[in-house]
């Protein structure tokens, strides 16, 4: 093993990864057991979390702003919107701060850091995964079954995941430098599901900024994963293409930005 | 292969911000616009400069040199926790490490689930962690709090804990920085037999210490490091030690 100034070879650093898969198997169970401990409900929490969030963003927008959402009721409409965007922005701020909050140990011990946000994000897929349960559930009492394409949904998963990972890797790094970053993510995120389709659709925009929308990497992510579950609308292929694009884009650049920072900041802790 | 570390010319360079904590986000751009030169703001030194040696298999080096002079540097780059500057090492097989307080526990788990996450990182597999489990706690004494949080351990018990982990797993090279002389007597009595023991394995072991003692008992060559350099690589320990001994508190080595 030759240690220098340059982040190890990339064909060095996949062997490490690899031969690391037992602690990543160990960091996604250390984030699904920490999550709810302390708390009395403890694994309940899973289901919980994401069907009050629903309740509340499907009251709101039920009595206050009625969007029309065609021929599918409007609760199971926003809950196919907002359980994807639970899982981005929940797995957005954990992936952003997974050098800071981990800093106790990745200043002390090594291994191939970039495990934390592979491991991290994987976690709360499982959100995700007891969400599209839940909403299926709610889709079944409506009287509506999954169409036959939500066999493609673990790609959209895939998808996703790997958006939230790319989009991470380019943050965490300044994120733990410069503390600002975080806290101006947090008002982007806000911002971000209001230009996302979650809770409202596409359809109702004007023709120029449906057209602008498209280019919001989570616009097809949503959509796509709407059609799989739901059955709402079709494929949306364009904007999915400008999702794949983008995550392919962004893992390449966060890669490369991650390697380089890691070490800069465990130097300045 | 006999040289189980080589390190060339090992430097690093670290930055003082001179007159704030930290620098944040603002300040970079505040600085960018108003164009301060900028090695008014920030201030380096050589935590190390220059540093060459070469260990062998089975030897035991013990590292000594006052505050700030270098060594927790020095072990951090051969633990690969932070890279070098400039300079190179090549490494000979897995290296466990443990270095100061605390060890990289996460505070929310157990201790039998951080005895899971810390050997994992040190390279250890599940069947043989579940194998050496039992020798890890009896060795630490913490039966009764093994599944506690570790948040719930005093520093001593944490300090036990760590320790007794990076010394069973099975690294080629061992890195122990300044743990024994925290613990209490009986404690360090027994983290000094068991590092005689696995240096008799024929395993490599890099040891800081302000314990003087503890050097000379169990170390066969000291590296006597100050303001970042190499200045003095010897197998005659009481000699090592009274150089050190004698050498003032030297300033920052500033570049």
């Amino acid at each position: 093993m030759l240690v220098t100034s340059a982040p190890p070879p990339w064909h060095i650093a996949l062997k490490e990864l690899w031969q690391a898969r037992e602690l990543a198997m160990i960091l996604i169970r250390r984030e699904l057991t920490v999550q709810y401990k302390q708390t009395v409900l403890g694994i309940l929490w899973f289901i919980l979390r994401p069907m009050v969030t629903v309740a509340i963003f499907a009251t709101i927008f039920r009595y206050i702003v009625r969007f029309p959402a065609g021929d599918i009721p409007y609760a199971v409409f926003v809950m196919s919107g907002i359980v994807p965007w639970l899982y981005f922005s929940d797995a957005l701020q954990k992936g952003m701060n997974c050098l800071q909050g981990n800093a106790h140990i990745i200043t002390r011990i090594y291994f191939p850091r970039i495990l934390l946000p592979i491991s991290i994000l994987i976690a709360p897929l499982a959100d995700l995964t007891v969400g599209i349960v839940a909403l299926v559930l709610v889709m079944l009492l409506y009287g509506i079954t999954p169409p036959p394409h939500i066999v493609f949904l673990p790609c959209f998963f895939l998808l996703i995941y790997l958006f939230a990972l790319g989009l991470s890797l380019c943050v965490a790094g300044p994120q733990a430098i410069f503390r600002d970053i975080g806290i101006l993510f947090g008002f982007a995120l806000l911002m971000w599901m209001y230009l996302t389709p979650v809770i409202y659709p596409l359809s109702i925009l004007p023709p120029f900024l449906k057209s602008l929308l498209i280019y919001n990497p989570l616009t097809g992510i949503v959509q796509s994963m709407r059609w799989a579950i739901v059955g709402y609308g079709e494929l949306p292929v364009h904007a999915l293409g400008v999702s794949v694009v983008a995550t392919a884009l962004l893992l390449f650049v966060g890669m490369n930005l991650f390697a380089r920072l890691e070490t800069n900041y465990i130097d300045q802790v | 292969m006999r040289h189980v570390i080589t390190a060339t010319r090992l430097s690093k360079i670290y930055n003082i911000h001179v007159d704030r904590a930290f620098r944040t986000f603002r300040d970079t751009i505040a600085d960018f616009f108003t164009n301060t030169p900028k090695d008014i703001l920030v201030q380096k030194f050589w935590a190390l400069k220059d540093v060459s040696f070469t260990i062998d298999r089975g030897e035991c080096v013990g590292i000594v040199g006052r505050n700030g002079a270098g060594k927790s540097t020095l072990l951090k780059i051969l633990s690969r926790v932070t890279r070098p500057t400039s300079g190179q090492v090549l490494l000979q097989g897995r290296v466990a490490s443990l270095l100061e307080l605390g060890t990289g526990f996460h505070p929310e788990l157990t201790g039998r689930e951080n005895i899971f996450l810390n050997a994992t990182i040190l390279g250890e597999d599940k069947a043989s962690i579940r194998r050496k489990i039992d020798a890890i706690i009896d060795f630490a004494g913490i039966e009764e709090f093994i599944d506690s949080p570790i948040k719930r351990y005093s520093s001593g018990m944490q300090t036990r804990l760590g320790f007794a982990i990076a010394s069973h797993v099975d690294g080629e090279i061992l890195i122990i920085d300044e743990v024994i002389s925290t613990g209490d007597f009986d404690f360090r009595e027994k983290c000094t037999r068991k590092i005689r023991e696995i240096s008799k394995s024929g395993r490599t072991i890099l040891l800081v210490s302000h314990n003087n003692d503890s050097i000379t008992e169990i170390c066969s060559r000291v590296l006597h490091i100050s303001q970042g350099q190499l200045v003095q690589d010897t197998r005659d320990v009481p000699q090592a030690l009274a150089t050190y001994l004698d050498t003032p508190v030297a300033p920052l080595n500033k570049v």
